[in-house]
């Protein structure tokens, strides 16, 4: 979108934190924005000075993501025009499947409401996300679009590219067995000799914060192991699994639910020596994770759980993962 | 089979009324206790919140004295808060331990249908208008249980005689024990109304209003909030009770759409619209929207009460202190952990009672 300024006629900005569900659909809003006509900027990647100033606004008891979270926000303050944080909504699921709803996390759903009270200056573009059988719903996207003076071609043409790449992302991950991290930041992973495979599960903006989780891939590698993680699982396959579940045992978040089907599927497959379940410290859907489903698969393969937050240091991270890895030699 | 619930501000008067109405046995509820608390922080995984910890220790409590049906609120399905994953849990855990009997039924965040087969397999299979009725009865219950805690907050700063107050609701709290029919629960409520006339209140002492917030399960159960409510009354603080199960029940699933509970919903509802567009999680966009309608009617302060580890909590925090900056009120924010200090906290409440009255009598 243009919009005339004091040096001629600029094209607006959004900004997207490479923070949250930036690991899950940024190639959707990306699309989504570039095609109808704004430039899209994602902060920096999170560094020890973007989470410190995180740490310093954030309330104390957030979890570790949340907390990145500010940083990323503020480390785009100022410098887009508008700051993309989606409102998440609810997954339903069809009829005689499972047959409610699942949510995200909360601090997922009034993340723009809370950022609202937190930064009065910050401005925030806020289209509700929602799932019908695990597909974007395309309704609040059409409105969303308008709403930001679109005409409805253009906005059901950009919502059809912005599908079409994060089809060609999930496949991407599925298909190729490739990480987020290697697909949307370009890095190295699970490259040179490495024989075994070990499954990391865990929300996807701890298990590919690089900073936020001190290198846990690359240790992971260094260490022999091929890293699996949930992402590259099909989507219908973890969908099978968690629904194995008996009914009251399963969810009401959908991301934990994905995590209860990743762990159960990688507790059959023969290939995977261990799994490493990361939570970030406090968090509050997964707190019936070990419960659940963790009790249950130690009984079939090793698991070790890490848990993570800003005060984790390098050494007790290394030897815990040291620990871990003689355990299973 | 003997069903029980929670305690929360007696409103499992409502719950019981209804067992009974259709025949079916209540028990009486043991008070939430330290040790409880303790088994339940013992037993609870990590990451969970107070309310887990404090309920996990209640069932335990419950499924000891061989009470092994434990029936759920129904009320509105609580989005995205661990509500409902915290019953299951607590199940699997009570079961875990030793009370394989031990089954939650959650009335509530499955939709009306669901709800209905629920009430109808507990109960024995009732027809359809029996169920109607019970859920009248329920609601009458309820509504009468609210009614008399608002009265006593209202009057409880003013009363001459300590205690009286209090005397008085827990007499016709009693009473309320007893109903078996809806109209049994409007005539109690009646004959406790005229009753309340005999209690002598003060009408010079000044007295001033705060709003309270919180998520429901703190804000409801007295044992969670070191009974703020009745701290505050006492310091000459008016407090009206936020979120009652009236107001989320008959207003929430809309018992009789465009009543006083529907109409008082909807209006939090639109109140909160300035500060909320999502629903975070619990009766966020209720609560909040309630704290703006009290400040709107006078409150002169907000208390908010938050217990470690609930989501919704660490939420409401910069939401209310934006609203506190546009009313130009004060705001105390206190945080309950499992080893948090009730004199400490009553110093805190006195401190800003304190404030509170000289701002008034500056003016
Ligand atoms: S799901 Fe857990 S880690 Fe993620 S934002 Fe919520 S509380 Fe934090």
């Amino acid at each position: 979108m243009e919009q005339a300024g004091p040096f001629g006629i600029y094209r607006m900005t959004i900004g997207i934190p490479r923070a949250g569900l930036y690991y899950l659909y940024y190639p959707f809003w990306k699309t989504f924005l570039e095609t109808l006509g704004f430039d899209v900027v994602v902060s920096a990647p999170t560094n020890r000075n973007l989470l410190a100033a995180g740490l310093k606004v954030a309330n104390s008891e957030l979890c570790l993501p949340m907390k990145v979270m500010y940083g990323h926000i503020l480390d785009l303050r100022g410098r887009v025009d508008f700051v993309l944080l989606p409102q998440m909504d609810e997954c339903s699921w069809g009829a005689g499947t499972y047959g409610t709803s699942t949510y995200f996390c909360p601090y997922f759903v009034g993340m723009p409401d809370v950022m609202e009270a937190e930064f009065p200056d910050l401005k925030i573009l806020r289209p509700v996300m929602s799932f019908h059988d695990n597909q974007i719903v395309d309704g609040p996207w059409l409105d969303f679009g308008r709403q930001l003076g679109k005409n409805r071609e253009v906005v059901r043409h950009a919502f059809d590219q912005a599908l079409a790449s994060y089809q060609l992302f999930l496949a991407e991950r599925t298909k190729n067995n490739r990480t987020p991290l290697e697909i949307l930041e370009k890095k190295k992973v699970n490259t040179g000799d490495l024989p075994q495979k070990m499954a990391l599960v865990g929300r996807p903006y701890i298990v590919y914060d690089e900073s936020a989780n001190l290198e846990l891939i690359k240790k992971i590698n260094q260490r022999g192991y091929r890293v699996q993680t949930l992402e590259m699982i099909d989507p219908e396959e973890l969908r099978l699994n968690f629904r194995q579940l008996p009914f009251h045992s399963q969810s009401h978040w959908y991301l934990t639910n994905e995590e209860y089907g990743a762990l159960r599927h990688f507790g059959q497959r023969p290939d995977i020596a261990g799994i490493i379940y990361l939570i970030p410290f406090n968090c509050g859907p997964d707190f019936m994770v070990e419960e659940t489903v963790i009790a249950d698969l130690r009984r079939r393969k090793p698991v070790a759980i890490i848990s993570i937050d800003e005060s984790t240091g390098e050494a007790g991270l290394t030897t815990r993962l040291d620990a871990f890895i003689d355990m299973l030699k | 089979m003997t069903y029980a619930s929670y305690p929360a501000l007696n409103e499992y008067l409502a719950m019981r009324a209804m067992f009974q109405y259709f025949g079916q046995k209540f028990s009486d509820l043991p008070p939430l206790t330290e040790e409880m608390l303790t088994w339940g922080e013992a037993k609870s995984p990590e990451y969970a919140c107070l309310p887990f910890k404090i309920y996990l220790g209640f069932c335990r409590e419950l499924a000891r004295r061989k009470i092994n049906a434990f029936f759920v609120h129904g009320i509105r399905n609580i989005r995205a808060c661990r509500y409902l994953d915290l019953w299951e849990g607590i199940q699997k855990i009570v079961r875990r331990e030793g009370y394989p009997e031990f089954t939650v039924y959650s009335w509530s965040g499955y939709g009306a249908k669901k709800s209905f087969q629920i009430l109808k397999k507990i109960m024995g299979g009732p027809s359809y208008p029996k169920m109607l009725m019970g859920i009248l009865v329920y609601s009458a219950t309820l509504d009468a249980t609210d009614r008399l805690n608002d009265l006593a907050n209202q009057a409880r700063p003013r009363e001459v005689v300590a205690g009286s107050v209090d005397a008085w609701l827990s007499r016709w709290l009693r009473e309320l024990e007893k109903v078996r029919r809806w109209r049994q629960a409007k005539e109690i409520l009646g004959r406790a109304k005229n009753d309340f006339g005999r209690i002598k209140l003060g009408q010079t002492r000044l007295v001033i209003k705060v709003a309270l917030a919180g998520d429901l399960f703190k804000i409801h159960e007295p044992f969670f909030n070191f009974d703020t409510i009745r701290k505050l009354n006492r310091l000459g603080v008016a407090v009206e009770q936020p979120q009652s199960f009236s107001l989320l029940f008959m207003g929430g699933n809309k018992i009789w759409p465009g009543g006083y509970y529907h109409r008082r919903f909807r209006r939090y509802q639109k109140k909160s619209q300035k500060y909320l567009k999502s629903i975070p999680g619990s009766y966020f966009d209720v609560g909040i929207g309630e704290i703006v309608d009290q400040l709107e009617r006078g409150a002169k302060g907000i208390v908010h009460f938050q217990s470690f580890g609930c989501m919704p909590d660490i939420m409401f925090k910069p939401i209310l202190d934006r609203i506190a900056r546009d009313f130009r009120v004060p705001i105390i924010h206190y945080m309950r952990d499992t080893h948090a200090s009730d004199t400490a906290y009553q110093t805190r409440l006195e401190a800003f009672a304190d404030l509170l009255r000289r701002q008034e009598l500056k003016k």
